[in-house]
């Protein structure tokens, strides 16, 4: 980002030339609407909220800010006052650790199966459109409270008669699982749907080259697909993090909730604004190793864009 | 069967051809896997549609008859007639309509552009609008709930009209505009830097270049964002809320269909739900028509995607003769 | 002649200050204005009555409209959080916790109406009067509406153990005993289960004599000491004896393999539960079929002037509201006064889902909050006749003292929860009530901790009003 010249070599990286000059002002264009919304739709509230975080808040007749007794104070009360937070944290980010590879081969293998020839195919890509209008919205709670967002054999309990002769270290962890396994799939809707548009760009040409040098479908799985796919993964993988740290049923949001609403005497709104900062800090840190592990190496994307180029 | 049986010696191999598939087909047993799982997960993801479809086609009797459960002894549209009426279905669809339509294509139109910045250009500050980006995806919504309502209340924008909704999708701070910025920047990044530079210098401008070449090739993330979007806007009921005003009347301003679906809600059940089974749940007969408004409600989206699923197989074509 | 006179006059005077001293007098204050204005009022439920007393409320008073803000329960705090911000409060809000509201001055000052009105004077359940006096002299908020925490008794199950059944106005040594006799595992019956609630929230509020709040709170302590730890040993000890029946049992399950929720199977003789199961099951052919026959009580009470647990929202006027008195005036007409309670009546079995035939209410879905005998019989003739019961007059005698859970009326109640009851570190178990169950600690004790953390988040609360509120004006 450094655009002052530090020498006067010609070929020096940072040398502003007029094309870069031209480059900076079109991403600006194309940027411009966005930036234009972002700085007053989100920057200010999100300056505002920063600031309210570091004093007392009462709405008398509108927002009055008041000092504490010292800026930082509310953030230093998180630390003391949570003291549930380690243990919701820790069983949040295991459960977080669990499920997003669950979340991301399933979606990826689905993808690819509604994206081969398989019969029906517009029938089940319709059906797997499913989870992404219910979960997304109201109905999903409607469904819940009725009992029927869950396959029948776990509410009527025949899942458990079923495993009922299983001796009990067993079942129960089974029937978790399969709980938790319905959640994943209810939550996987958006991520297939990404994948399969993904999948779109890897052109039957290119598994044709693969296979007439030998390759079998394990083989240009590996070597085409995935290679393709990997921002996509990664595109999913934030997506699939962020939905989990802050929808609604998170626990942690929960503590957020009623800190920010219903103790205000302990705790309190500017308060709870400082705890979301905090906790935002963290879901930030987690996305970056999650970014770390899965981005792609500069120098691999030169090859796959090589790859490209030689088979056309 | 369509291939005659080979010669004995070569017939084990033939089975095990048939069974374990080979490069061009896919054997019985992985076929045999492959529907099991489409078919399981597919059961799942139907089963809620169907248990609502059937009960609300239900009459009185099935409704408060414990044992029929599935299949209803009559069928009867009442259900649906009093949702329509309670909804007031046809004008709060169109308004409905309005409202995810043009949302909708403000966000897209918008959020490609900006996707394409980021991936197509180099400039100073965009690490840091990469960070504000990300930032806004991820902060939780309470946090800026109170500044934002503050500010939507100083702009006298909220009334009942699409001003907020348009206001918000073409400065790209649509509902969930971060992903639909961070698909497109995705897909951008994928075409080859060479073959937009190579237009470039063609001597297309760099606009030409952004609707001739990258639009075109990103066909695909177009349909989806745009699936997403009309989701995205027919669902949320919480910002509409906030956009439209809680005092708004649809008689007067624009409404929709979840909006209209939640005046459902059985309050109590939702305060002090503890055994809210099907079985106890509160008014059984307003619950059928709440399941015929639901499927009502959702029955647009469905027919959207009917109609767009269609370009994800063409957009493969496209792309295929833009040159990739 | 002229000292007889001025001693007339004297004793005049004196005999005229006497009856003024002995009848109490209530000025209300005129009406703001007769302008036309329009009045806000934010609400969850309810919206098809609200909209009808609105309207007839708009032709006693035809210069006052009525506009009515949806919310959710889900979104009420954040929503009130958003209009406080924007001061743009609505002029009456219902709301389900009291803390945030004293936090910042969200709500008026009414005690001079209610203090002036006869009728809240005279016939407002005692509980309901005192229920908004945050700090015992002023009031800023009154109960919006009430559903009693009803007691089922199975008349099939008393009639199978050969028991007779108590009268509405049982106790709690009854309940006690009730709960502790009527198992009998060789007829699959078993003497109690909790539905909504268990003794450990209802039982400390019976116990207590001038209970106002949870836990016995009488609007200077709480009462764990007799109230809570007797209700919570009761509660565990008829547990570990089997007289409750556990959905999900073992025991149950070898009962009903289908694992129904107990309320609904004719197996359990005390069952406490919501009012609104009445509506939701007694009534339907679910239980009806069934012959099961659940008679309705009132929580049973165990002291003097002891509490009965309660569905109560509140509701008050807001501060930034240009029209307290009218306000005032539309709170009362849509909750609790006589007036709009005898009209409610009426509309009650009238009103239709808009655009529908199904009614809105097939049983009404709340009660008064007067004793009127008048209105109590209006109101018993629309509820449903049981056929093996119906004795809804002496039902609606029977409710005495309607107190609700801590959130909506203690200060720092959920503080106190959350920090400490369930919060806090008992031996090595998380929450009271769980170290109790799994034998960490003994209640017994706890109950000057408990009662003393319960007093010292109050007193946060009430010293943090205090400098938002301002003290109250000497007398």
């Amino acid at each position: 980002m450094a655009t002052k010249k530090r020498e006067k070599n010609p070929h020096d990286k940072r040398r502003i030339t007029k094309r870069k000059l031209r480059e900076w002002f079109y991403g600006y264009l194309f940027l411009s609407p966005w930036i234009i919304g972002v700085c007053i739709f989100f920057v200010y509230s999100m300056v505002t909220s920063l600031n309210y975080s570091v004093h007392k808040i009462v709405f008398d007749g509108g927002v009055q800010t008041q000092p504490l007794e010292f800026w930082y104070k509310n953030y230093v009360d998180v630390f003391t006052l949570e003291t549930d937070l380690p243990t919701t944290l820790g069983s949040f980010t295991i459960s977080l650790v669990l499920q997003l590879p669950i979340i991301i081969s399933f979606s990826l293998i689905i993808a690819m199966l509604l994206n081969g020839s398989i019969r029906c195919r517009s029938m089940f890509r319709m059906i797997f459109f499913l989870p992404v209008i219910i979960a997304t919205g109201p109905v999903m709670n409607m469904l819940t409270a009725q009992g029927v967002a869950t396959v029948p054999m776990m509410s009527d309990g025949s899942l458990a008669a079923l495993l009922g002769g299983l001796p009990s270290f067993l079942s129960e962890p089974i029937t978790e699982l399969f709980n938790s396994l319905i959640l994943i799939l209810w939550n996987s809707g958006i991520q297939i749907l990404i994948f399969l548009s993904g999948l779109q760009k890897v052109s039957n040409t290119m598994y044709e080259a693969a296979k007439i040098d030998g390759a079998n479908g394990w083989e240009s799985f590996w070597k085409i697909t995935l290679p393709i796919l990997k921002p996509i993964i990664l595109l999913n993988s934030v997506y699939t993090v962020v939905t989990l740290a802050t929808g609604g049923t998170n626990e942690i949001i929960e503590l957020i909730y009623s800190a920010t609403y219903l103790t205000p005497w302990t705790k309190g709104y500017s308060y709870g604004m400082a705890f979301s900062w905090i906790y935002t800090a963290i879901i930030a840190v987690i996305l970056v190793v999650v970014f770390l592990l899965l981005k792609e190496k500069s120098d691999k994307h030169v090859v796959y864009e090589k790859r490209l180029v030689k088979l056309h | 069967m369509r291939f005659k049986l080979p010669p004995k010696g070569a017939r084990k191999d033939y089975y095990k051809k048939v069974m374990m598939g080979s490069n061009d087909r896919r054997g019985v047993i992985m076929s045999v896997v492959v529907y099991t799982l489409l078919i399981t997960i597919a059961f799942i993801y139907l089963y809620p549609v169907l248990y609502m479809f059937s009960r609300s086609l239900m009459g009185k009797n099935d409704l408060l008859d414990v044992a029929a459960k599935w299949i209803p002894s009559s069928v009867t549209l009442n259900n649906y007639a009093s949702a329509i009426a309670t909804m007031d279905y046809w004008n709060s669809l169109l308004k409905n309509l309005a409202i995810a339509l043009t949302s909708t294509l403000c966000q897209v139109f918008v959020c490609s552009l900006v996707g394409y910045g980021f991936a197509r250009y180099n400039f100073p500050g965009k690490m840091l609008w990469m960070v504000i980006l990300i930032l806004s995806f991820l902060l939780p919504a309470q946090t800026i709930a109170v500044p934002n309502f503050l500010l939507f209340n100083s702009m006298n924008i909220v009334d009942g009209t699409l001003k907020p909704f348009l206001i918000t999708a073409i400065l790209g701070q649509g509902f969930k505009s971060c992903l639909c910025i961070l698909i497109f920047y995705n897909f951008h990044r994928q075409v080859p830097q060479s073959l937009i530079e190579a237009a470039e210098i063609d001597g297309a401008g760099h606009i030409k270049a952004y609707f001739q070449i990258a639009v075109p090739l990103s066909a695909a993330a177009i349909v989806v964002v745009t699936l997403f979007s009309f989701v995205w806007y027919w669902n949320e009921v919480d910002l509409v809320r906030t956009y439209l005003g809680s005092t708004n009347d649809r008689n007067v301003g624009l409404t929709t269909l979840m909006l209209e679906l939640n005046k459902f809600e059985d309050s109590y059940n939702a305060v002090y739900a503890t055994h809210a089974q099907s079985t106890t749940s509160t008014n059984r007969l307003n619950d059928a028509i709440k399941m015929a408004g639901t499927m009502l409600s959702i029955a647009p989206m469905l027919l959207m995607y009917f109609f767009l699923q269609k370009q994800f197989v063409e957009s493969v074509d496209k792309a295929g003769i833009t040159g990739e | 002649m002229k000292k007889l006179a001025s001693l007339v006059l004297a004793l005049c005077m004196l005999l005229s200050l006497a009856s003024f001293a002995s009848a109490e007098e209530y000025n209300m204050p005129a009406m703001n204005t007769t302008d036309p204005i329009t009045l806000s009022i934010m609400t969850w439920d309810d919206f098809e009555m609200t909209a009808a007393l609105a309207a007839e409320f708009s032709k006693i008073y035809p210069n006052i409209t009525v506009e009515i803000i949806r919310t959710t329960t889900a979104n009420v705090t954040a929503d009130l959080t958003n209009y406080a911000a924007s001061n743009s409060l609505p002029d009456l809000f219902f709301f389900l916790d009291l803390d945030p509201l004293m936090a910042s001055p969200y709500m008026a000052d009414i005690t001079e109406y209610i203090e002036n009105d006869e009728e809240a004077q005279t016939k407002l359940y005692p509980t309901l009067r005192k229920m908004g006096y945050i700090d015992g002299e002023r009031c800023f908020f009154m109960a919006g509406e009430f559903l009693p925490a009803t007691v089922y008794l199975d008349a099939n199950v008393f009639e199978t153990m050969n028991v007779e059944m108590p009268a509405q106005d049982w106790t709690w040594e009854q309940f006690v005993e009730l709960t502790q006799s009527m198992t009998d595992p060789t007829q699959n019956i078993w003497a109690y289960t909790n539905g909504m609630y268990a003794p450990v929230t209802f039982g400390p509020i019976s116990l207590t004599e001038n209970a106002i709040g949870e836990f016995g709170w009488n609007g200077e302590s709480y009462n764990f000491e007799s109230g809570w730890a007797e209700a919570l040993e009761l509660q565990q000890e008829n547990i570990r004896l089997g007289n409750t029946c556990v959905g999900g049992s073992d025991a149950y399950l070898a009962v009903d393999p289908a694992n129904e929720w107990p309320g609904q199977t004719g197996h359990v003789a005390v069952l406490t539960d919501a009012f609104w199961t009445l509506n939701n099951i007694y009534t339907k052919p679910l239980a009806l079929d069934r012959g099961i026959k659940m008679v309705p009580y009132n929580p049973p009470v165990g002291a003097e002037n002891g509490g009965q647990l309660a569905f109560l929202d509140g509701i008050a006027v807001s501060s930034g509201c240009e029209y307290p008195r009218e306000a005032y005036e539309l709170m009362k007409y849509l909750c609790w006064g006589k007036d709009g309670w005898m009209k409610r009546c009426e509309l009650f079995p009238t009103l239709v889902w808009e655009g529908t035939e199904n009614k809105a209410y097939d049983v009404p879905n709340c009660l008064p909050m007067i004793q009127d005998d008048e209105l109590n019989q209006a109101f018993a003739a629309l509820m449903p006749d049981l056929g093996y019961w119906n004795d809804w007059v002496s039902f609606m005698e029977n409710i005495k003292n309607p107190v609700t859970w801590g959130a909506r009326t203690i200060p720092g109640f959920n503080a106190f929860l959350a920090n400490y009851y369930n919060g806090a570190d008992f031996n090595g178990v998380i929450g009271i009530e769980a170290a109790i169950n799994e034998g960490a600690v003994d209640a017994y004790d706890y109950t000057a901790l408990l009662a003393e953390q319960g007093r010292y988040y109050y007193e946060q609360a009430m010293a943090a009003f205090y400098e938002i509120y301002g003290q109250p004006a000497a007398k």
